[in-house]
């Protein structure tokens, strides 16, 4: 993402503001609109780590009037992504290109995502770079899983 | 015949795809038409629009991911015995190109027996307005026969 400030340093700026962690979530929304179908709210964001919480509410459910597949799929996408873009130094950039998800239960509670590396960061040739990211629900049993591709390269 | 095929056939393309957005919300999102719907076979349709896209101006990987799963669990539905059911597992899927025109989402089963119970591989592909493959899946449905 191009912006003038890195995305962690507004996390930085915004993140022990009051309304300052809806602020960050909005803005990202903003940037990349997709993401607003699930309404979702950065908890916590720092290198190698980031949490992203996902209400239930009647959008993003499925014909089960559990919290659909593809909902959870874009959470895991928005916290892998922001993981990287914050752990990834400002030299390199990077861009997903795939995903393997396993739905592991149906999800019935609203939801958090934690997204971290699967390894460390190769930053001498451009190659793939795993994230993994864990779904859990409000009685903390892991609903979804995704491992993440992120081909990262040296800008040019 | 199937439940689902008979609405198909009855209600058509549109009707069905406001059927389906309100009984599973968020296929409603990507605004999805379900153009084509038989055994082996579903097409889905979404509109390029603002509001599905990403930070790079292009359709979302997600978005993609929601047509992939409309098209491959309708036709599942449709395939299956009678009186099986089916849920899906977990899916693979690769990011090809940018998607900056209305996308066209193809489930095709011809190549699947259908008659099997357990884990079934489904294919998608999803086309850019010009014809290029921008997205591909491989969706796990388990199926169970009763």
């Amino acid at each position: 993402m191009s912006l003038p400030m890195s995305t962690l340093a507004i996390w930085e700026n915004l993140s022990s503001k009051p309304g300052g962690k809806w602020a960050f979530s909005r803005l990202l929304c903003l940037k990349a609109p997709y993401f607003g179908s699930i309404s979702p709210r950065f908890e916590a964001l720092r290198p190698n780590y980031c949490e992203v919480h996902v209400s239930k509410r009647r959008g993003v459910l499925n014909h089960l009037g559990t919290v659909h597949a593809i909902a959870m799929c874009n959470m895991a996408e928005l916290a892998g992504g922001t993981m990287t873009e914050v752990t990834v130094p400002n030299t390199h950039r990077w861009i997903p290109n795939g995903m393997t998800v396993e739905y592991l239960k149906k999800a019935g509670t609203d939801l958090v995502a934690v997204a971290t590396p699967a390894g460390p960061v190769d930053l001498k040739s451009p190659g793939n770079y795993l994230v993994k990211v864990a779904v859990k629900d409000t009685a903390g049993t892991e609903v979804f899983r995704a491992t993440i591709t992120m081909w990262v390269s040296p800008k040019k | 015949m199937n439940q689902v095929l008979t609405m198909f056939n009855n209600f058509g393309p549109q009707a069905f795809s406001d059927m389906t957005c309100q009984m599973a919300p968020y296929f409603s999102t990507i605004k999805p038409l379900m153009t084509e719907l038989r055994a082996g076979r579903a097409v889905v349709q979404a509109p390029f629009r603002q509001e599905v896209t990403n930070h790079l101006g292009s359709i979302h990987a997600i978005a993609l991911c929601n047509a992939a799963e409309l098209a491959a669990g309708m036709m599942t539905n449709v395939s299956i015995p009678d009186g099986a059911r089916w849920i899906p597992s977990g899916m693979q899927v690769k990011y090809l190109a940018k998607a900056k025109s209305d996308i066209t989402a193809v489930a095709d089963g011809s190549a699947i027996d259908w008659q099997v119970a357990g884990d079934i591989e489904v294919p998608v592909e999803i086309h850019d307005s010009e014809g290029n493959l921008v997205f591909t899946a491989q969706i796990t449905m388990n199926v169970r026969h009763s």
